[in-house]
């Protein structure tokens, strides 16, 4: 199974954007990352698992989440 | 105890209130958005779709937009300490709460300015009242949605349509209606809207919200959970103004609180019934007077009186004698007690919640008439 993953910045935003992808079929679990530790800090990451990321970054974008980088 | 004193806070709570406190107290005993262990995300579900339920209920826009604070003043000093400069004017009711007159008159010895609008029966007069108080550099319109002491609704929506017309920002002070009456921030042109969720909302007490966006600068600063490593705080919400622990008790209360607040639809029908039967079966003693006409759909289930020239504490803790709980004084505003001209008495404050009976209200009725007779 693909793992992907979507740096979110906060819980709210990570909870919104496994709802929103809930929605339109991709089927997503929230996960603490430490991949954006030195960079940006604590952070959380959305998993998605055989979708495409570039399809979900793209739902996302449209629904206003705004996604980190890592 | 017959309690009489719900625009205080709701008294008691519904059984399924407590059961969801209860229950986040044995289940969701974590810190949300902190840590990714199970129930720490369980936590921070509760929490998001809590926030979901208010922004549906109140009609805001995203979730996001969904905060929460210590409580409704917390989040009232948030925006007005918040969003506003030295050089700015406000417009604020005569029905202030201290917890917007206070923070306004501590903007104006920084250099803001501000003005007071009237109250009248006939909103219109009201419209042009706020209307009439707008200047160059006014910013905001900020009053409560009804006042904690004499009951009488503002017309938010009208005066929110104003506030678009002139630009400003409409920021409503809902302690008194959330939970009692409808309120849809998208479509009344509500920016900014603050709640007593321990009020009409039947939540635990020690929990604010705070409907934004992230202009205002907050004043606490801290732990978020979110972008540790940067110095500044978020900028985004509900991060920005959430530093330190939620109160996840309380939370879980709402969400409950709010559930009990749609099943009960007839709410403020049978409030409003409640107060009116007080003051049919009051008005006819020489010695009580109220302050304003039979109440109506303009009112909210709140009805303030006095017997003769008694203290209204006097009169507060003699009902007390008879395990009737109301709330006496100038209720924390003052401003309203000025404009009304009972600053030196006070008033008795009356208000029933969904779960007082008729037999509460007869009790009270008979009881006050004794005691008018003391006097």
């Amino acid at each position: 199974m693909d793992r992907e993953l979507i740096y979110i910045g906060s819980i709210t935003r990570a909870m919104k954007a496994k709802e929103i992808l809930k929605s339109h079929g991709i089927m997503a679990h929230i996960e603490r990352t430490t991949d954006t530790l030195d960079t940006k800090g604590c952070g959380y990451a959305i998993l998605i698992f055989d979708s495409s990321k570039a399809e979900a970054e793209k739902i996302l974008s449209k629904h206003n989440i705004k996604l980190s980088s890592k | 105890m017959i309690y009489l004193d719900n625009a205080a806070t709701t008294s008691p709570k519904p059984q399924n209130v407590k059961n969801s406190v209860s229950f986040a107290l044995q289940n969701y005993c974590a810190n949300p958005g902190r840590s990714g262990h199970t129930l720490s995300e369980n936590c921070a579900e509760m929490i998001y779709n809590t926030r979901s339920k208010v922004a549906d209920f109140f009609g805001v826009s995203t979730p996001e937009k969904v905060v929460f604070t210590q409580n409704c003043t917390q989040s009232l000093n948030i925006l007005i300490n918040g969003l506003f400069k030295a050089g700015d004017h406000i417009i604020i009711s005569c029905y202030e709460h201290n917890a917007v007159s206070r923070p306004t008159f501590a903007f104006s010895k920084k250099g803001g300015s501000f003005d007071v609008a009237y109250v009248y029966d006939d909103d219109e007069q009201t419209v042009k009242s706020f209307k009439s108080k707008i200047k160059r550099n006014t910013k905001a319109i900020i009053c409560t949605h009804a006042s904690n002491v004499f009951g009488k609704k503002l017309p938010i929506e009208r005066l929110g349509k104003l506030c678009r017309e002139y630009g400003l920002l409409m920021i409503v002070d809902a302690a008194q209606t959330a939970g009692v009456v409808d309120i849809n921030c998208e479509k009344m042109n509500i920016d900014y809207l603050c709640i007593a969720p321990h009020k009409g909302l039947y939540a635990p007490m020690g929990v604010g919200i705070l409907v934004t966006d992230n202009k205002p600068e907050p004043f606490v600063l801290g732990g978020t959970g979110s972008v540790s490593v940067d110095l500044n705080q978020p900028d985004f919400t509900p991060d920005k103004y959430e530093s330190g622990t939620v109160n996840v008790p309380a939370i879980a209360g709402i969400s409950a609180g709010i559930d009990f607040v749609k099943k009960s639809k007839v709410l403020y029908d049978h409030e409003l019934r409640l107060v009116t039967a007080v003051y049919d079966e009051l008005k006819n003693n020489e010695k009580i007077r109220f302050y304003h006409h039979r109440p109506d759909r303009s009112y909210v289930p709140v009805i303030s009186f006095n017997i003769s020239d008694v203290s209204s504490e006097k009169v507060a803790a003699r009902l007390n004698d008879f395990g009737i709980a109301v709330r006496a004084g100038l209720h924390c505003a003052p401003m309203a007690h000025y404009y009304m001209g009972t600053q030196k008495q006070g008033t008795v404050r009356v208000c029933p919640s969904v779960f007082t009976m008729d037999s509460d209200i007869e009790k009270f009725i008979s009881v006050t008439n004794k005691i008018a007779k003391e006097f």
